[in-house]
């Protein structure tokens, strides 16, 4: 199922708005993220659609119908709870066939559709426990197989796996990642954790203070980051301010603490003009670190070592410029020559690793 | 350079193990001292009873149960008191679950307010009550006279009629203890996790149905916790039933049965026929609320959703509140009249006022001891109430020693145990002992006053307690305090608010216990203020205006202190009452 919200705005109480005109379209069949710090108004968005919650202003859409005001009941949807919300005093089997009561359906279709959803989670075995006697995985499964069982247009998952361990986690990452390719559902998961994110989503939404910062999938969202929150967000880079010198046919040139730089923009629509403050984000894992005598002309720049940490697959080292700037990379293969602190490095930038993007300030967000 | 001594030094193996050995006697001497008081002012009493029940002198008897069938008196009695305790429970139930909705489903303008007012009735001893609500209603009473004024009625309705009684006494025990019911089942549907509900209603369950199938079956523990009590309470209510006068109740019978039990054994058997009847219900109680564990889940972080009602429904809350507020304090609005009324007769409300009541309660001597006394006995028995309810819960929540859990449900039997049954089995055990109620029921009476109220000061400081993270008390300790210092210093300062609390329960509901000070205090200077009232009110003349007053003194006291208690202990009030 399609999903859209049309200039969605919810405001609480007098004060406080928990989400900013929201424009976003959901393709039918995607396993669609609401990724963002706490309080960046994910939740609040996944309950609308729920219809637990209504807008303010603004429209949602199920497959081109508005339901901005209809009831959850008649928007036929699923929906997994942080805590699961299972019914303490029914067994699985009964909180599983709740919603398919509801829908008359007779006591064969019911059975089969429980069997099935109980069968897809590997429950079968637990049918007539009580929630209360089973582990939190299990009880996360069962969640999962009670909102499957009514087979709903679009399944929305609020945080689901936060509950659980760092082990069980990624069991059920891959569990739901399954159930989403042979049922093909339409899935809205929301959560703060960006690997979940990245790991798993066809497609993520990035939010902050109530805004919709970038869509994109996630390949697009960790290579070309349209502004610095993403950047920082989406895996860790280094964000280093600058002035645009000069353009060079596609690059840029900018002047930075690290020296003047040829970089790249994430995007025609973003190509800063001469004289423009930018910030640049490189990634740690895009650093080259020269031999002694190894010369690569352009985007070359020395710095002194401050600080080792060795964290087995990789060691990250802080270095430090002439002018006080701080910078973090990764080094994945240990390099020929030997490395301490205080060591004055030469670095290699590839121009595609570094990505010029507009000021923070730009967004008008608060950070 | 200062040289810091080593609390912790090389001998800290050994005391780390005699910390652990501290805090197991600290253990094991509260659960001694509880299992001694159990034994001597509980297990004994009752044990007592039942065996007199049986057992004439020589051998086995049933003799006292057949008398007891046979008597038409006593079956009436047994099956009156049942109705008064089922009745009670199902008007309580009817007026409570609406309340209880409204309260949980909307936020609305003085919400705190009248939640707070609807408590009130619960500070108001009924059976002073009752004193004003025959007054209203009595043949040339208030409610007639306006019946009568409006036209109405043509002649006075007899209110008070012989087969009226029995539903004088269920209104009078609703309108005192719906609020428990109340506090109970509004606790129980707050405690329902939102997102449960909210589960149903995107499974496509209407409001009605998520009430029924999620919301009711998780509140009912919290629910079925408060019908046993108020059932308890009003099945064994004595004060309400002698003051109206309907005497054909169990409670009343056994009053009247102590003073010539030697001669009329019968009582025993009716006694045990009350205690076998606690019994059951607790443990049916039990039962239901023990079905399922439903507090293992974590609670989601999505709150409750309280509807702003519109202007109407609004009003239509503060009418229905107000009403019922406002009919569970007409026993007591009269009460006050009635305690200020210079002239009183034939008109629907006095037709002067005067303070020579008040005056008369201070000129008395019976009332004077009475307030004293009281202000006594009630000192005394909170006193033990903290003591052993600060160890008790300490114990338990701490988990010190392997049984606590076991502790916990031994403080608890005395909410359900009927203060006349205690009462009566004091005197049939301790008469002619060293604690004989006829030469001095004092001890006795601090005693029975201190092991009922004891699970309201258990429960209080463990409110606090579990609220208090342990590590707290851990940090306390890696300073190398011992327990007893970690609790002195750390421990009870953090949860002053919650003893204070418990204590001022104790002591207002010590201060107007009705069934033992009536039954163990024998002679006048040992009357507490309960008695005292009930022995004006049966004085001819002036004794009904001073025994008014006089109550008015008693509900101001409780008041002052229940409205102390519940600030303090904010929305944990509704704990106290669940047995």
């Amino acid at each position: 199922m399609q999903v859209t919200c049309e200039k969605i705005v919810k405001i609480y109480g007098a004060q406080t708005t928990a989400v900013h005109s929201l424009d976003l379209e959901i393709a039918s069949g995607s396993m669609h993220f609401l990724l963002g710090p706490s309080g960046c108004g994910k939740t609040t968005i996944l309950r609308m659609l729920a219809g637990l919650e209504k807008p303010s202003s603004g429209k949602i859409f199920f497959d081109g119908q508005e339901v901005t005001e209809k009831s959850s009941a008649e928007r036929h949807i699923g929906m997994v709870f942080q805590n699961y919300a299972l019914w303490p005093h029914m067994t699985v089997w009964e909180n599983i066939a709740y919603g398919l009561k509801l829908r008359k359906l007779s006591k064969e279709q019911i059975n089969k559709s429980i069997e099935d959803v109980l069968d897809m989670t590997q429950l079968t075995r637990y049918a007539k426990r009580f929630p209360g006697q089973l582990s939190g995985g299990q009880q996360q499964r069962v969640a999962l197989a009670r909102s499957l069982a009514i087979r709903p247009g679009v399944l929305l998952l609020d945080e689901p796996l936060s509950n659980l361990d760092a082990k069980l986690r990624h069991e059920m990452r891959e569990n739901i990642t399954k159930i989403y390719m042979s049922t093909g559902i339409t899935m809205i998961y929301v959560t703060h954790d960006q690997k979940e994110a990245l790991s798993m989503a066809s497609s993520i939404s990035v939010m902050h203070g109530g805004h919709l910062i970038q869509t994109g999938t996630p390949r697009d969202l960790y290579n070309h980051p349209q502004n610095p929150f993403i950047a920082g967000f989406i895996g860790d880079t280094n964000l280093v301010g600058g002035t645009v010198t000069a353009h060079e046919k596609t690059l840029v040139v900018v002047k930075s603490s690290l020296g003047s730089l040829f970089g790249r923009t994430p995007g025609e629509a973003l190509a800063p003009s001469t004289g423009d403050e930018v910030v640049l984000s490189i990634r740690p894992e895009a650093f080259v670190l020269l031999g002694k005598d190894e010369q690569r002309g352009q985007n070359t720049f020395s710095a002194q070592v401050t600080r080792i940490t060795y964290l087995g697959d990789m060691e990250q080292i802080e270095f430090i410029t002439g002018d006080q700037t701080k910078f973090r990379i990764n080094l994945f293969h240990r390099q020929q020559q030997e490395i301490k602190i205080g060591d004055l490095c030469h670095l290699y930038l590839d121009p595609r690793d570094v990505v010029i993007l507009p000021p923070q300030n730009s967004l008008g967000l608060e950070t | 350079m200062i040289k810091i001594p080593l609390k912790n030094g090389p001998n800290s193996e050994r005391k780390k193990t005699s910390g652990l050995m501290m805090s197991r006697i600290i253990g094991y001497i509260t659960m001694a001292l509880m299992m001694a008081l159990l034994l001597f002012f509980l297990v004994i009493p009752i044990g007592n009873i039942i065996v007199k029940a049986f057992y004439n002198g020589e051998a086995f008897t049933l003799q006292y149960f057949q008398l007891l069938f046979a008597s038409s008196l006593q079956t009436e009695s047994l099956i009156n008191s049942l109705w008064i305790g089922c009745s009670t429970v199902i008007f309580a139930t009817l007026l409570t679950v609406p309340l209880a909705l409204i309260n949980v489903c909307y936020e609305y303008p003085g919400k705190g307010l009248m939640s707070g007012l609807l408590l009130v009735p619960l500070v108001m001893p009924p059976f002073v009550g009752a004193i004003g609500f025959q007054r209203f209603f009595a043949k040339l009473g208030t409610v007639n006279l306006l019946l009568l004024d409006w036209g109405v009625i043509t002649k006075p309705i007899d209110w008070l009629a012989e087969a009226n009684m029995l539903w004088v006494v269920v209104i009078l025990e609703v309108l005192h203890l719906y609020p428990i019911l109340y506090l109970n089942i509004s606790a129980a549907l707050a405690n329902v996790d939102p997102s449960m509900e909210e589960m149903a209603e995107i499974s496509g369950a209407g409001r009605f149905r998520i009430f029924k199938d999620i919301a009711w079956p998780l509140a009912r523990p919290g629910y079925f916790a408060g019908v046993i009590i108020v059932f308890i309470w009003a099945f064994t209510d004595l004060g309400t039933p002698l003051l109206v006068g309907f005497n054909e109740t169990i409670p009343v019978r056994i009053f009247n049965m102590v003073t010539d039990i030697n001669e009329n054994p019968v009582g025993f058997a009716l006694v045990f026929v009350v205690i076998v009847l606690t019994i059951l219900l607790f443990l049916i109680s039990k039962k239901m609320l023990g079905k399922h564990n439903y507090q293992m889940m974590a609670k989601g972080h999505v709150t409750k959703r309280s509807g702003q009602p519109h202007l109407g429904i609004v009003l239509g809350i503060y009418a229905l509140i107000g009403g019922v507020v406002f009919f569970a304090l007409i026993p007591h609005i009269s009460v006050f009249l009635t305690s200020i009324s210079g002239d009183w007769f034939m008109t629907p409300l006095p037709t002067s006022l005067t303070s020579e009541h008040y005056v008369a309660v201070f000129n008395q001597e019976l009332s004077l001891i009475g307030i004293k006394n009281s202000f006594i006995f009630a000192g005394f028995s909170t006193f033990i109430d903290f003591l052993l309810g600060v160890l008790i819960a300490y114990v338990v929540t701490r988990k010190l020693i392997p049984l606590a859990g076991w502790l916990d449900s031994l403080v608890m039997i005395p909410l359900a145990l009927p203060g006349i049954v205690l009462a009566f089995g004091y005197v049939v055990t301790y008469s002619n002992t060293f604690l004989d109620p006829m030469n001095n029921p004092v001890p006795l009476l601090i005693i029975a006053y201190a092991i009922r109220r004891l699970p309201y000061m258990v429960r209080a400081a463990s409110a606090g307690l579990e609220q208090l993270s342990v590590s707290l008390e851990e940090a306390s300790e890696t300073f190398g305090a011992s327990r007893i210092y970690t609790l002195r210093k750390i421990t009870i300062p953090l949860v002053t608010a919650n003893l204070i609390a418990g204590s001022l329960l104790c002591f207002s509901y010590a201060m107007l216990d009705v069934s033992d000070s009536l039954i163990l205090a024998m002679k006048d200077r040992f009357y507490p203020i309960t008695k005292a009232i009930y022995a004006l009110f049966l004085e001819h003349g002036t004794g009904e205006f001073t025994a008014s007053a006089l109550g008015m003194i008693a509900m101001g006291i409780l008041s002052l202190s229940i409205i102390g208690s519940s600030l303090l202990l904010g929305k944990k009030m509704g704990e106290i009452f669940r047995s």
